[in-house]
């Protein structure tokens, strides 16, 4: 259980805090450039295709763990700018988290659409 | 953060133009209104009449359109690609009031119209229920403050939906009946006028007989129902959808809930039109788009207003736009009463 915190911190360590802050604001800057007009235009294509709704609020939760994919991905490729002898098979804890991210994302969007929308639609 | 940077530098020198185009796009309104087909709304959901009678096998649910006011740039082409969007030029009317208040002008709409539904269908009921106890002190009278002219921003203390109490004319005579407060004012002249908000909070305004005189200031009277008069009593629930549309299928649906009969004989029935204080159906707007709205729900009939109304060939034009057999499916009513009769020579659907 303790297994994937003590790879982060490991790798905490490897870069040094300072680094690896720099490296995860980096990526978080460039992902909040995209998600914001992203999430935008999702919620002004619903606005006008309400009829729709259900398939695009899935088409959004399948986006939105695509750029929770993206954030690691460019975290990762952060660490490998600032470490350019590193490649990326050496940075396996994040790509489980991916996987992780990817799919807590996913599962907060069902949830979302099958409790919070039927709410929101009387 | 700098490697990243020079890292995506050359993608954002690229994308730097249409990003920024994008986003213009994306946050830009304009002053146009689009109305796009929203859903249906069982009323059963939204009311609640705390008597028991066999339960329904069908359903009556009003029908609900989405209007967007000064929607973005971005809105305004997207909307173009569907067949049941519309696109109108914003109404002046409503263009100087902030989008809350628009939505707070619509609540009043949709709760003064279930009020008018729960009159209409206990009146009718209690024809044919005798538990059903509707008397004269059932409904009393409030007057609200209803619309402002967009110049009057020193009367922001007067909030929309805030109930009218009395007002001191001339001679100091205390006026409490709205429509006698235009022959105890002259021109010119300020007023005192007291109002309650929805909490019972009282508070004087100072209103110009000018204002006053040339409606720059609306009210609307309104016929609202004492609960404490009435059997059975009911519950609202609160809800995101507004407008005074789904007052016949409220009305239907509060008489379903009242009569032994199940009304709704099985079926999925939807429609829209407003319902007055005596029964009578009135005309809607985005009647287009409650067509689709309907068509994409697959109701079994759907009423609309009038036989000869705007809103009737309306909703022809739109049936024959989306390929729906109108036949058997739209139906027209006037009034409440022919709504019921129409139900009652249904067929029972198996």
């Amino acid at each position: 259980m303790n297994k994937p915190f003590r790879t982060w911190k490991q790798l905490r360590d490897n870069f040094g805090v300072k680094s690896y802050v720099d490296a995860f604001l980096g990526s978080l800057m460039y992902t909040l450039f995209v998600i914001i007009p992203v999430i935008l235009i999702y919620i002004q294509v619903m606005s006008m295709y309400y009829h729709r709704l259900y398939v695009i609020a899935f088409l959004m939760t399948i986006t939105c763990s695509g750029i929770a994919v993206f954030q690691l991905w460019l975290w990762k490729k952060a660490f490998m700018l600032k470490r350019p002898e590193l490649t990326a098979k050496d940075f396996p804890v994040i790509d489980k988290q991916m996987i992780i991210n990817a799919i807590i994302v996913f599962l907060i969007g069902v949830i979302i659409i099958l409790l919070v929308v039927p709410i929101l639609q009387v | 953060m700098n490697e990243l940077t020079k890292y995506l530098w050359p993608t954002i020198k690229v994308l730097i133009v249409p990003y920024v185009l994008l986003m213009f796009l994306l946050i830009y309104r304009i002053d146009y209104q689009i109305i796009a087909p929203g859903g249906i709304t069982e009323v059963e959901s939204l009311i609640d009449v705390d008597y028991e009678v066999d339960e329904s096998k069908g359903s009556f649910s009003s029908t609900y359109v989405i209007s967007f006011r000064k929607p973005t740039f971005f809105q305004f082409i997207i909307s173009d690609f569907s067949k049941y969007n519309k696109v109108y030029i914003l109404s002046e009317s409503y263009a100087h009031y902030t989008d809350s208040e628009v939505r707070q002008i619509s609540y009043i709409q949709k709760y003064t119209s279930i009020d008018a539904a729960v009159k209409v269908a206990y009146e009718y009921a209690s024809e044919v229920n005798s538990e059903i106890v509707f008397g004269e002190d059932a409904i009393f009278n409030v007057t609200i403050v209803y619309g402002k002219d967009a110049e009057l921003m020193h009367y922001d203390s007067i909030g929309l939906g805030d109930e009218f109490v009395s007002m001191v004319g001339d001679e100091n005579v205390v006026i409490d009946d709205i429509t006698l407060v235009s022959s105890a004012m002259t021109e010119g002249n300020v007023y005192k006028f007291l109002f309650k908000e929805e909490d019972g909070t009282m508070y004087e305004a100072e209103v110009s007989a000018t204002d006053f005189l040339s409606s720059n200031i609306q009210f609307r009277t309104y016929t609202l129902i004492n609960e404490n008069a009435i059997y059975p009593t009911y519950q609202e629930t609160d809800s995101n959808i507004g407008g005074p549309s789904g007052g016949l299928l409220q009305t239907l649906a509060i008489y379903n809930m009242l009569v032994d009969e199940d009304m709704t004989k099985g079926y999925k029935i939807a429609g829209t039109g407003t319902i007055s204080y005596d029964g009578q159906v009135g005309q809607i707007g985005g009647m287009t788009q409650k067509i689709a709205t309907a068509h994409i729900n697959q109701v079994d009939y759907f009423f609309v207003p009038g036989t000869t109304t705007s809103n009737y060939l309306e909703a022809l034009a739109a049936c024959e736009k989306y390929g729906i057999d109108p036949e058997g499916w739209l139906i027209p009513v006037e009034t409440f009463s022919e709504a019921v009769a129409f139900l009652e020579g249904l067929d029972a659907n198996e």
